[in-house]
Parts: C-alpha cells; sequence; structure tokens
C-alpha cells in the first residue's frame, strides 16, 4: 500500500486537515501527518529520511506564498524541496515524490485533491526500488543534505540571487542553479568516499572501482578530505589505504 | 519521575463516525502493544469534567508521566488537556494528540483504523522522548518611551502616566503637538481644536512625564521589557531603560509639486487654504473656490485612498460658504470616501450650496482661460467653471520620521513607508514585535478620532503588559549548541522576528536566541549548516521517532 508522511504546519496544512474532517471530504487514508510549528522547520534531511523509512512520497504542506503566519517559513521550506528535488534525480529517483503544497488554512478541497493526486502520480510511478543500492543512494543523499556547505547555498541562494553574492558580484538564478548542482555532484561524490571509508579502510584504486569513479577523481577527494582531517592514512602498505575520522 | 517513559494513551471515541469508522479494540490492542505505552483507555468524552476527573485517577494509579490523546484536534484541544496535565502535576508540554476525528474518521472511509493505528504509533514513539519545558518569562521595566510627540503619541502618554507608569516622550520638532498644533487644526471637530491645547498642557504639567523636544531616538537594543535606548537631545546623548515602546510618527500631506500649477496665491493646498479660511486677519475673499480631489494620489505611484483628504474637503468647503455667503464652492472628486465622514458632513456641505461634479481619472479637470473644465460623469454634460481660487486635496504620505523609527526598530513598512497592523482582522491593535505598539497614522492615514481611539487602545495595552510585570512567551523557542556554531549568520538572515543574533567575533561569534522573541517556527534551525540549533518540541530527535514510525504497518 502507498504511503505519504507529509508535514504539515500548524497553521496551514494542519488547519486544513481539520477542516476536511469537518466537511467530510474524503482523501486517500495512505496519509500519515507530522505536525510542526512551520514548514520553515521542514529540513531537507527529514523528507530524506521518510523515504528511507519506506515511505513513497512526502508533501510539505504549509501557508500560502506571502501570508505565512512566520512571514517566510513557507519560502524557505520551498527552496529546500527544490534541492532534494535535484538531489533525488541525481541519484536516479523520481524527484516529485517529494512535493510542496502552499495553502490556506480554508482550502480544505483542495488539501483532499492534492493528497489523491500525488497518491496517483505516486502509483502512476511503480513501486520505487527500494533494494540495498538505492538505499545506500538514499543514505548518501541524506548526509549530503547534512553537509554544512550545501546547507548554507541553499539558505543563502535566495538572497545571493537578489542581492549578489558575498563579494557584491550579481549573481543569476541559472549561476546560482547551475553551482548548487555541480556541488550536489561533487558532494555527493565525497559523501559517497567517506561512507566507503567509514566501517572498513580502502585504497584509492579499491574506492574508484567500487564507486565507479576515476582514480583520480578518488584521490583528489581523498586528498582533500585529508586535508580537512575527515580522512586518515591507517597502512603504509603498497598501494597505501584510508579510513574516515569520526568526529 | 522513572527513567523510562510511562505513556498512558487517552482514545476518544464522541462521534457516531468515530464508533462506526474506527475498530477501538483493534486500535486499542495495537497501542497496548507499544513499549512505553503503560495504560490505555477508551472514554467517549475525555475533554469533559468526567473524562479528566478520570484522567487524574489514571494518571495517579498507573503512576503515568505523559500523555498523547487520541480523539481531536490538537489546535482546538492542547489547551484542554494541558491544563489537566498541570493540575495533575505533569509538564504540560509532556502531551501530544492525535486527531482521530477530523483527521481519520471523518475523512476516511475506508482505511481509517490502519491511520489511526500509524497515527497513534507515531505520535507515541514521539512522546517518548519529549523534555519538560518551562514558560519563558522576562521582567519589564516599569517605563514607557512613546516615540512622537503629537495627537496621538500625546494621549498615549497621558494615558500611561495614568496608569502609573514613567514615561518618556520624544518629539522632534521644538514643541509638542505635532501635526494638528503646527498646520491642520481644522481636521480635528471644533471640540478637538479646543482639546488639543488641553492635551499639551496636560502632558506639559505631568511630572511623570518626561518631555524631550527637538530629539531622536536614534538607537534601540535590548529585548521587550528590558529595551535600552539612546536619544539625541539639544544636551546631548541620553541613554534610558524602557519596558515598552509606543510609535506615534504619524503622517505628512504629500508635496503639491507644481500640480495645476500650485503657486500657493491662486492654486493653494488644502493647508494653505486654511490660513485664509480660518484666519479672522486675512483679508482674502475668493469669489468662486474650485476643489480637486486625489492630486497626485491613486495613481500607479501613489495607488492607495488617503482617506481623509475628502473629510477635508467637504469640512473646508462648507466652512468657505458659511464664511463667504456669496461665493460659489464646488468640489470635484473622483470617488468620496465616505469611512471618515459623516452623514452630518454631507449634510452641511449641501445645505451650505457646495456644488458637486465627478470626473473619470482618464480624463481629469483641465485649465483653460481662467476656467477648470471637465465632463461631469454623474450626469454625462461637460462642465466649465470660471474659479479666481483652486484648492488642491493632495493625500497622506508615510512621515519620514516613522520610516525613520521603523528602521531603528526593525519593524516592517509596506513600500510606502507606513507599518501595516498583521493580519488586521485577526490581531488589530497589535504590532510586529512584542513590546512594540505602533499607533494612529504610523499605520495609514487615519481621522484625527481614530488616532485617539487607536492611542487609548495601545497605551492600555502597552500599561497591561508593563503591569503584568513582564513578557512572557511558550517554551518552543530555538536553542543554540555553541559547541556547533561557526558563527556563519545565516540564522541571522533567516529569521523575520529578529529573534537570533550572532555575537561580535570578539565576543565569541556564537548566535543567541532572544527566547521571548522567538516564535519557535524553525526556519533557523532546518536551515544551520553546521546543525547548531534545535528546537523546542520540535527537535530532530522528537520528529525522527514519528517519521520511522509513519511506515512500519
Amino acid at each position: 500500500m502507498t504511503k505519504i508522511v507529509s508535514f504539515v504546519c500548524e497553521w496551514g496544512g494542519y488547519t486544513a486537515a481539520d477542516l476536511a474532517g469537518f466537511r467530510g471530504i474524503s482523501y486517500p487514508s495512505s496519509l500519515r501527518t507530522i505536525r510542526v510549528e512551520c514548514t520553515g522547520r521542514v529540513d531537507p534531511v527529514w523528507m530524506i529520511d521518510a523515504i528511507i523509512a519506506g515511505a513513497d512520497g512526502v508533501i510539505i504542506i504549509g501557508c500560502p506564498e506571502g501570508d505565512s503566519r512566520h512571514e517566510i517559513g513557507n519560502f524557505r521550506v520551498h527552496e529546500r524541496v527544490r534541492w532534494v528535488q535535484k538531489g533525488l534525480e541525481m541519484i536516479g529517483e523520481e524527484p516529485q515524490q517529494v512535493r510542496t503544497l502552499f495553502l490556506s488554512s480554508e482550502d480544505a478541497e483542495v488539501f483532499a485533491g492534492k493528497i489523491g493526486e500525488l497518491e496517483k502520480d505516486l502509483e502512476s510511478y511503480g513501486p520505487p526500488a527500494r533494494d540495498e543500492a538505492a538505499l545506500e543512494n538514499l543514505r548518501t543523499l541524506r548526509e549530503v543534505f547534512a553537509e554544512e556547505k550545501i546547507r548554507w547555498l541553499i539558505g543563502r541562494g535566495p538572497d545571493m540571487v537578489a542581492d549578489g553574492n558575498s563579494f557584491g558580484e550579481p549573481v543569476t538564478a541559472e549561476e546560482y542553479d547551475e553551482d548548487v548542482e555541480s556541488i550536489l555532484k561533487s558532494e555527493h561524490r565525497r559523501i559517497s568516499i567517506l561512507r566507503r571509508l567509514r566501517d572498513e579502510a580502502g585504497s584509492v584504486t579499491d574506492v574508484a572501482s567500487q564507486l565507479g569513479f576515476s582514480t583520480r577523481e578518488v584521490m583528489l577527494e581523498i586528498s582533500d578530505l585529508i586535508g580537512l582531517g575527515r580522512v586518515a592514512i591507517k597502512g603504509h602498505e603498497d598501494p597505501p589505504v584510508f579510513k574516515e575520522v569520526l568526529m | 519521575m522513572s527513567d523510562e517513559p510511562r505513556i498512558g494513551v487517552l482514545l476518544c471515541s464522541c462521534t457516531p463516525q468515530m464508533r462506526e469508522r474506527l475498530d477501538f479494540d483493534e486500535i486499542a490492542g495495537f497501542t497496548s502493544s507499544i513499549e512505553s505505552v503503560v495504560h490505555v483507555e477508551k472514554h467517549p468524552v475525555w475533554c469533559l469534567a468526567p473524562g479528566l476527573t478520570r484522567l487524574k485517577e489514571i494518571i495517579q494509579e498507573q503512576e503515568i508521566d505523559r500523555i498523547v490523546v487520541a480523539g481531536c484536534s490538537y489546535r482546538t484541544h492542547k489547551q484542554i488537556f494541558a491544563k489537566a496535565l498541570k493540575e495533575a502535576d505533569i509538564n504540560p508540554y509532556l502531551l501530544e494528540i492525535v486527531n482521530l476525528r477530523d483527521q481519520c474518521a471523518a475523512v476516511h472511509p475506508e482505511g481509517a483504523t490502519t491511520r489511526a493505528k500509524d497515527q497513534i504509533g507515531m505520535a507515541v514513539a514521539r512522546t517518548a522522548v519529549l523534555e519538560p519545558l518551562e514558560e519563558i518569562t522576562v521582567p519589564a521595566e516599569q517605563k514607557a518611551l512613546v516615540i512622537g510627540g503629537g495627537l496621538s503619541g500625546l494621549i498615549a502618554a497621558g494615558t500611561l502616566a495614568e496608569a502609573d507608569c514613567e514615561v518618556i516622550v520624544v518629539e522632534r520638532e521644538d514643541a509638542l503637538g505635532g501635526y494638528f498644533s503646527r498646520n491642520r487644526q481644522w481636521r480635528l471637530r471644533k471640540n478637538g481644536q479646543e482639546a488639543l491645547p488641553e492635551i499639551i498642557a496636560g502632558v506639559e504639567s505631568n511630572p511623570s512625564i518626561e518631555k524631550l523636544v527637538s530629539s531622536r531616538v536614534t538607537r534601540v537594543d535590548g529585548r521587550p521589557g528590558e529595551f535600552d535606548i539612546t536619544i539625541e537631545t539639544p544636551q546631548g546623548e541620553m541613554h534610558a531603560r524602557v519596558g515598552v515602546i509606543l510609535v506615534a510618527t504619524g503622517s505628512a500631506t504629500a508635496p503639491a509639486e507644481g500640480a495645476y500649477n500650485h503657486d500657493g496665491k491662486a492654486v493653494k493646498t488644502q493647508e494653505e487654504f486654511e490660513r485664509i479660511l480660518y484666519s479672522d486677519e486675512s483679508t482674502e475673499k475668493p469669489l468662486s473656490i474650485v476643489m480637486i480631489q486625489c492630486v497626485g494620489s491613486r495613481n500607479d505611484e501613489r495607488p492607495y485612498c488617503s482617506r481623509v483628504c475628502c473629510l477635508d474637503a467637504f469640512r473646508n468647503a462648507t466652512a468657505a460658504k458659511q464664511k463667504w455667503p456669496e461665493s460659489e464652492v464646488a468640489i470635484l472628486f473622483r470617488d468620496l470616501e465616505m469611512g471618515c465622514l459623516t452623514e452630518r458632513d454631507v449634510k452641511h456641505a449641501r445645505e451650505a450650496g457646495v456644488a458637486f461634479h465627478r470626473f473619470d481619472p482618464a480624463t481629469p479637470p483641465l485649465v483653460e482661460d481662467g476656467k477648470v473644465k471637465l465632463v461631469d460623469t454623474m450626469t454625462g454634460k461637460e462642465v466649465s467653471i470660471p474659479y479666481d481660487l483652486m484648492v488642491l486635496s493632495l493625500g497622506e504620505i508615510s512621515h519620514e520620521g516613522t520610516r525613520e523609527t521603523a528602521e531603528i526598530l526593525k519593524i516592517s513598512t509596506d513600500v510606502f513607508g507606513f507599518v501595516p497592523e498583521p493580519t488586521i482582522r485577526l490581531r488589530p491593535h497589535e504590532s510586529t514585535g512584542r513590546g512594540i505598539y505602533v499607533t494612529g497614522a504610523a499605520h495609514w492615514p487615519i481621522t484625527p478620532e481614530e488616532s485617539m481611539y487607536q492611542a487609548f487602545e495601545m497605551a492600555s495595552r502597552a500599561a497591561t503588559d508593563l503591569k503584568k510585570g513582564g513578557f512572557s512567551t511558550r517554551p518552543i523557542v530555538a536553542f543554540v549548541d555553541e559547541s556547533k556554531c561557526i558563527g556563519c549568520r545565516l540564522c541571522e538572515s533567516m529569521c523575520a522576528w529578529g529573534a537570533i543574533r550572532v555575537s561580535e567575533p570578539e565576543e565569541g561569534n556564537k548566535a543567541h536566541v532572544q527566547e521571548i522573541l522567538c516564535k519557535g517556527c524553525g526556519t533557523c534551525v532546518a536551515s544551520c549548516p553546521a546543525l547548531a540549533i534545535q528546537a523546542a518540541y520540535y527537535s530532530d530527535e522528537q520528529i525522527l521517532p514519528s517519521i520511522k514510525a509513519a511506515v512500519t504497518s
């Protein structure tokens, strides 16, 4: 059976759900709601956690644009969802399994309608592959969205596009998107390597062949990670092996 | 409290739909099987007195230390159960509510039981890791700052002083009284004209009101209850600590900017016209007066209606007819703003013989050979009025003092520089920040009467907050793990309430939450690059168990 996890804000989503009940408007019983104060609280990591836990779809339901009880919380979560969707696409997942819905607490019909639509779409995508490889990809993505660099970019992005970057240079929406996409890719590669070196030490060639990267990519990444203190040399045999430094 | 959580789950079945669509035996069986649940009980109405009494009994009997209620909405019922828990000596934040009625039974003819079980499982998983939280309160300095010594500010100051609060009034001009005392007395009714000097004198002679004229507030630090303010006075910089701040900075009349060849003589503004109209010394005696409404306003640049200019025109036109009965007075208007006008104003103007012509904004009145020409859209006929005095109604703009003050206080203004009331229909007379109250025309162009009402209202609110001794807020706020904070300041730019600030590098460069301002939205939490911020009641540790439990069955 399809399972949808939704994060609803107390003021928009949760209230609309209450009203749907009050008006007796049916919607799929596959929905499971988690109430938060504001959708601005919904962490990108939670969205991926829900998928890892077994949700087929995730929907974040908050107040309408420009009318959030918490001013801009909904706008912030919209940006996060955009990037989670890009991340999912990058690892070959259906990006639309994570969505936002912004509505007024009055819009019980819209609430019910959109849950129905999501369930139908999820059924049309078919059951997602949840083999070990897919799960590993998702767990890697989860870690990517817990990384400082990505979170900072997602948070700063809209302001950067509006006011220019820290050096006062203008940044277009396209440039910003391109930057985050390339950083998403490189962070994904970096986290994949870190996860590989977490439980078991490995050499550059081991890692490259197991993860499907070139030895050059892996070597550069590992030397960066050594510089950051996140990976250390574990054995000086030939070739040398490396292991993640647990913080 | 024991180390292991002891959760009591209350199942409620008040509607027939719930009894019909939910299999309570199955739900109870499932719920009892969850570790940490020590007691499950069904009751037709937990939220009424018998249910609440029973709740207290089972808390005692079963040594329950936290509760999940599966019944009605969290929005409507959290307070009822929080109160009952408090009475039973359990922290009210060790509570979660599952909405079986509106979010399960009422919406799912099929599958309601399955969803109910999952939602209860999710709530239990989360409740097991909830932590007790205490209401946040901060003391308040029993002193108020009123910015602006005009009508609204003076009334607010007087009201606060009457409530035994010490008050500082800061006025940028060299005397109290504001807008109306200097030029626009007409807008006050007759009794208002007499009242204003009285109001000023009352404030002047009040020993608990400190009056600072030719002064400006230049800096405000601190938090509600403890604002540290810096005031620039002619005697030098002055510092004070106040508990609340009232903004009464008013609005201003828009400049004529040469409209209709405005020269202050044959073409006057309403303000200039009043100087001859209400002066006993003026010898000017116009024979034909034409007033034009909405000059420079309700256009693309300034699309709003200033409301008060129709009132000005009506009262001035009526007064002109009374002063110079033989002269002709006409008002050319687009629409009449009746919100400010009373039936009496309209009646007086008509009885006095004021003529009215309506024009279309696409074809505004034109001046040709000493005549004003327009097509009156009420009759469809072309009208040509000879005149020797033209009077322009210019509309209101925000006062520069309002814009400056808003910036200092970090409260948001609209694009026109006014400070709008937040969601006006739901929370009128409340400002965007706790401890800051905005009154009078700083909000929007309003009449002196409205301004006075607002001043009483806002001063009462401020006095109420002060008299309570402090400000309090619910404990659902963000908190920072300083060991993780990297001082990147992203949270600062994210917070809509100015509640999180990063200290200067020499002071540690760490984020600090001003709890009294924090609304607990969690936007900073979910954005923090270093994962250094958490939100009480909605922390990662308290949400992740719900996510896991959502997809188990």
